[in-house]
């Protein structure tokens, strides 16, 4: 060593000789698992304890009283049908619009990619109110509409368009939502699917329509599945749809029945809750099952390969009249429902002709100036923040722990974080707060509680989102910091964090999003002290004036799209290095 | 104990004695894997091996072989089952001490396949990595980065970002972080094989040159042979988790001690056959060529057993008429490939094809029987 004078001996003054056990980082990884494994296990666990177990006794009476309900058939029936009929649906729709857009020369750049997102934009609570002022029988903007064009032609009636108030209408609002799911499944299938598969199918001498049915459906059939089961395992679990759509319509779903049971009855009956959730997890986990069957056959069979090449297909005099149905689309199911809303606010009711005379902003004035509903406001905004920053941070945590694990930790902790996806959030909700509302934490109605409640229902997804990003930052370039001498957490700061930031920019509007929108949650856990916004949505319809309704749901979709909106160009920002790639 | 903060260079005697002490020694390191489906696989089965001051050991070997896991292990990035390793006479890793040093302790530096440069640092923040774990002040620093950029030729690009340089630049830069701390060993983990055959070139002698400037001890893994005798002081070869062999690289091509060595190292013509007899002059294999006569026995080969002649194309000949001595064989003459530099003949005897180097002599025509021909001194003979 000439010209670098660095001997052994300072190494041996400079560097103590510790033993490697295990890390303050991992042990704050295993703590942070050990901690929402625990929240999941011990919600669960007290969900199966109060179904057998009634007053320190075996029993089995709350399934009894959840099976012999006479109406339990027909829910079931009802949550199934509307469930099954808008998956129908939405793989049609999301299908097709999947294939215009990665398949033919109709995509319109960006505007198609964000194209099926779009109806993110309007959180389904809002959605729905907005559907409601559009397609109820009479009142109905889009109804009163269809019988004045009717009416140009003669034709006298007072049949509606459609009824918001029925299956169908539920179904329709269902599958708007749906669409995005099974897009989101179906599209990266076909965008990888290589043309020449196709091209040699049409060689061959089958026509257009042939090439599609035997070539093209069968190659992303797998895709296809995976989005309806997708659909269907979320679909089960929602409750923003059913509360706002079907309470009047008087259509009962099983979300909608636990709700009832531990917010509408006097007193309230536990027992029904405990049986009704158990029911919707082993629905719930039976639909994830099969759709985490069907992911892990996908990833093994890939379909062409990554140099493939997609030749667009020419749609010829059909291109026009394609695109103008995309954009159509994209009005009818986001300019729609929220011009509705914005109508009703701004003219301060809701009639079948609109009085633009009273036009004002009074409506979102006095909104903001009500102290209940501005504390609304404030503890959705703050505990999505919150909530959001924390699950990210934690998932992105604890993904990179799990991918660095031994099999055996990793898997345990990761298949942990994932079962609050498995079960559904009802049963987990439901164990919250018959958990922490009474002895010794009485959290009942505070805002603890329904942090927990989010916390469980957006890990999940988020870690989803983590695992996948963590898996792009690729193994070396954490070695290299190490070998450069940083420890564990600096590597984490400095190389790790700012590398997930750009995939994890999108979770984290997803999740604030999905807590300031949320009804799931707060409709179990929410309490008259504590109010959050979706709550007091669902409140308002049943109490308030549509016009309260309708600006609430206004502001609430305003916070989310300008989140989604910000988050994007945010993203696009912190990615400006990873554009080539992210790997080293 | 940064770079280049002495740039005169010290008396010949003391250069030769710093550069004489060991960098790096590894004592009989043992790495075993768990397959899926439980079964044991060895991928660093007993090696033992030495690095000096200056000095470059490359681990050749195809992929399996455990070069880049025994690297890995230097570097701390994998835990040994058991075995002994120092760096700088400092142990970093000893089993029966329960000694395991992370690798940010261990004092190296490493240049990674893939570069491992982080996207959301510029060039000179990459750099600067290092020496911030080590708690330079800003203008030490900032001299210390520049210096390492000019030294590999970067100076220019410092603000960039690694995503909008080429790919030899980023090589450069991994390399320049590689060496920007002064650490007296650099591991390589096959850095040269994501550029293209030119940029390669350029790269193999500049990391020469500075290595030479510099004085640190390099272990560099790779599986291009010819990279590993153009790098290399030693290169060891390994075969199944154990060195084959660890020699120089003309000892190695040369004298290679086993039929693995010999193939894995240059291009050989192999014949197998049934050995007649062995002696201290040699051994005779009975083939389907005729009888083949070999000065270099390896181990093992006895009489009656099978066995393998192996010798290198340059040197084989095909003549046309029968030469005088032992092995010389009736072959077709096929093909001639010039590569440039030389030719080539193709001869083939009973489908199985030769090569062998034209040497000017006449030779027979396309298509037409001739003679194989090869001096005994240049048949090595092993077990198969």
């Amino acid at each position: 060593m000439t010209s670098l004078p660095m001997g052994g001996g300072r190494v041996r003054r400079t560097l103590r000789d510790a033993p490697r056990g295990m890390s303050p980082f991992s042990a704050f990884s295993l703590l942070l698992a050990a901690a929402v494994i625990l929240l999941t296990l011990v919600s669960l666990g007290m969900v199966v304890l109060k179904l057998f177990i009634v007053d320190g006794a075996f029993t089995i009476e709350p399934i009894r009283h959840t099976l012999t309900r006479p109406d339990l058939v027909s829910t079931i029936g009802s949550t199934l049908s509307i469930v099954i009929a808008s998956t129908v649906i939405a793989v049609a729709i999301g299908g097709g619009l999947a294939w215009l857009n990665e398949r033919t020369d109709a995509r319109m750049g960006l505007l198609s990619d964000l194209l099926p997102m779009i109806p993110f934009l309007v959180p389904p609570v809002a959605g729905s109110m907005g559907w409601m002022m559009l397609l109820a029988p009479k009142a109905g903007y889009l109804n009163n509409a269809w019988w004045w064009l009717l009416e140009r032609f003669g034709v006298h009636t007072r049949a509606p368009l459609m009824d918001i108030y029925t299956w169908h209408g539920m179904v329709f609002v269902f599958s708007i939502y749906g669409v995005a799911f099974t897009y989101m499944m179906i599209a990266p299938a076909l965008r990888t699917l290589d043309s020449s598969l196709e091209e040699q199918s049409r060689v061959s001498g089958a026509g257009g329509l042939k090439t599609m049915v035997r070539v093209t459906l069968p190659a992303v059939m797998p895709a296809v599945v995976a989005g309806a089961l997708l659909w269907i395992w979320i679909a089960l679990v929602t409750v923003d749809i059913p509360m706002v759509i079907g309470t009047p319509a008087d259509i009962p779903m099983l979300s909608t029945e636990l709700v009832s049971a531990l917010r509408q009855t006097f007193p309230v009956d536990r027992a029904l809750a405990v049986g009704l959730s158990s029911i919707i997890a082993v629905i719930v986990m039976a639909v994830w099952l099969v759709h985490h069957r069907v992911m892990h056959n996908q990833r093994n069979s890939t379909v062409g390969s990554k140099g493939s090449r997609t030749v667009p297909v020419k749609l010829g005099r059909w291109r026009g009249p394609v695109r103008i149905a995309m954009l159509g689309y994209m009005g009818l199911t986001t300019v729609l429902p929220f011009g509705a809303l914005i109508v009703v606010a701004v003219t301060g009711s809701w009639r079948p002709t609109i009085h633009w005379s009273n036009a004002s902003l009074d409506r979102f004035k006095e909104l903001l100036s009500n102290p209940a509903t501005a504390a609304g406001l404030r503890n959705s905004l703050v505990l999505a923040l919150v909530a959001a920053t924390l699950v990210v941070l934690v998932t992105c945590v604890l993904s990179l722990y799990v991918h660095r694990a031994g099999r055996v930790t990793g898997g345990v902790i990761d298949a942990g974080l994932k079962l609050p996806g498995a079960l559904g959030a009802p049963v987990l909700v439901v164990g919250i707060l018959l958990t922490f509302s009474g002895a010794p934490f009485w959290y009942a109605g505070t805002l603890t509680i329904l942090f927990l409640g989010y916390v469980l229902l957006c890990v999940p997804n988020a870690s989803i989102a983590s695992d996948a990003a963590v898996a792009g930052v690729g193994d070396e370039l954490m070695e290299a910091s190490s070998i450069a001498g940083a420890g564990e957490l600096r590597t984490f700061r400095r190389v790790v964090l700012p590398l997930l930031v750009p995939g994890m920019v999108g979770a984290w509007a997803i999740v604030f999003v999905r807590v300031m929108a949320d009804v799931t949650v707060s409709s179990l856990l929410a309490g008259v002290g504590n109010p959050v916004i979706g709550f007091q949505l669902v409140d308002a319809q049943q109490s308030g004036t549509p016009a309260d309704v309708a600006a609430l749901a206004a502001v609430l979709t305003l916070i989310s799209a300008g989140t989604l909106f910000l988050a994007v160009l945010y993203g696009r920002r912190k990615s400006r290095w990873t554009a080539g790639a992210t790997r080293g | 104990m940064s770079l280049m903060k002495s740039p005169d260079r010290p008396d010949a005697a003391a250069e030769a004695s710093e550069r004489d002490h060991a960098v790096l020694t590894v004592g009989d390191v043992h790495k075993h894997f768990r397959r899926a489906n439980g079964q044991d696989v060895p991928a660093v089965d007993g090696v033992s091996l030495e690095v000096r001051a200056g000095e470059c050991l490359v681990l050749l070997g195809p992929s399996g072989c455990g070069k880049t896991t025994l690297l890995r292990s230097i570097a701390g990035l994998e835990h040994p089952d058991s075995g002994r390793i120092e760096v700088e006479g400092r142990p970093v890793f000893c089993s029966r001490d329960r000694i395991n040093r992370s690798p940010q302790q261990r004092r190296l530096s490493m240049v990674f396949q893939s570069y491992a440069l982080w996207p959301n640092m510029s060039v000179f923040d990459n750099i600067a990595y290092p020496l911030r774990q080590r708690g330079f002040k800003r203008a030490q620093l900032k001299a210390e980065v520049r210096r390492a950029g000019e030294l590999v030729g970067l100076d220019e690009i410092l603000r960039s970002y690694p995503n909008h340089i080429s790919g030899g630049q980023q090589q450069r830069v991994a390399l320049a972080r590689a060496l920007v701390s002064g650490d007296s060993l650099v591991l390589f983990d096959e850095p040269l094989s994501n550029v293209d055959a030119k940029v390669r070139q350029e790269l193999r002698i500049e990391l020469k040159g500075l290595q030479h400037k510099l004085g640190f001890g390099a272990v560099y893994v790779t599986h291009d042979q010819e990279e590993a005798m153009e790098l290399g002081h030693r290169i060891a070869v390994l075969e199944h988790g154990k060195i084959a062999q660890m020699a120089g690289p003309e000892e190695l091509y040369s004298r290679p001690v086993s039929r693995y060595v010999a193939t894995f190292v240059g291009s050989t013509n192999e014949i197998e056959g049934t050995v007649e007899s062995v002696d201290a002059d040699g051994a005779v294999l009975s083939t389907a060529l005729g009888k083949v006569v070999g000065a270099r026995v390896g181990p093992d080969v006895t009489a009656g057993g099978k066995a393998v002649a192996i010798f290198r194309p340059e040197a084989g000949r095909v003549r046309a008429e029968r030469p005088d001595g032992p092995n010389a064989w009736e072959a077709r003459r096929r093909d001639r490939l010039f590569s440039g530099t030389h030719s080539e003949y193709v001869v083939t005897h009973e489908r199985v094809a030769y090569r062998v180097w034209s040497d000017g002599a006449p030779v027979p025509a396309e298509g037409e029987m001739g003679w194989l021909t090869v001096p005994p001194s240049d048949v090595h003979i092993f077990r198969p």
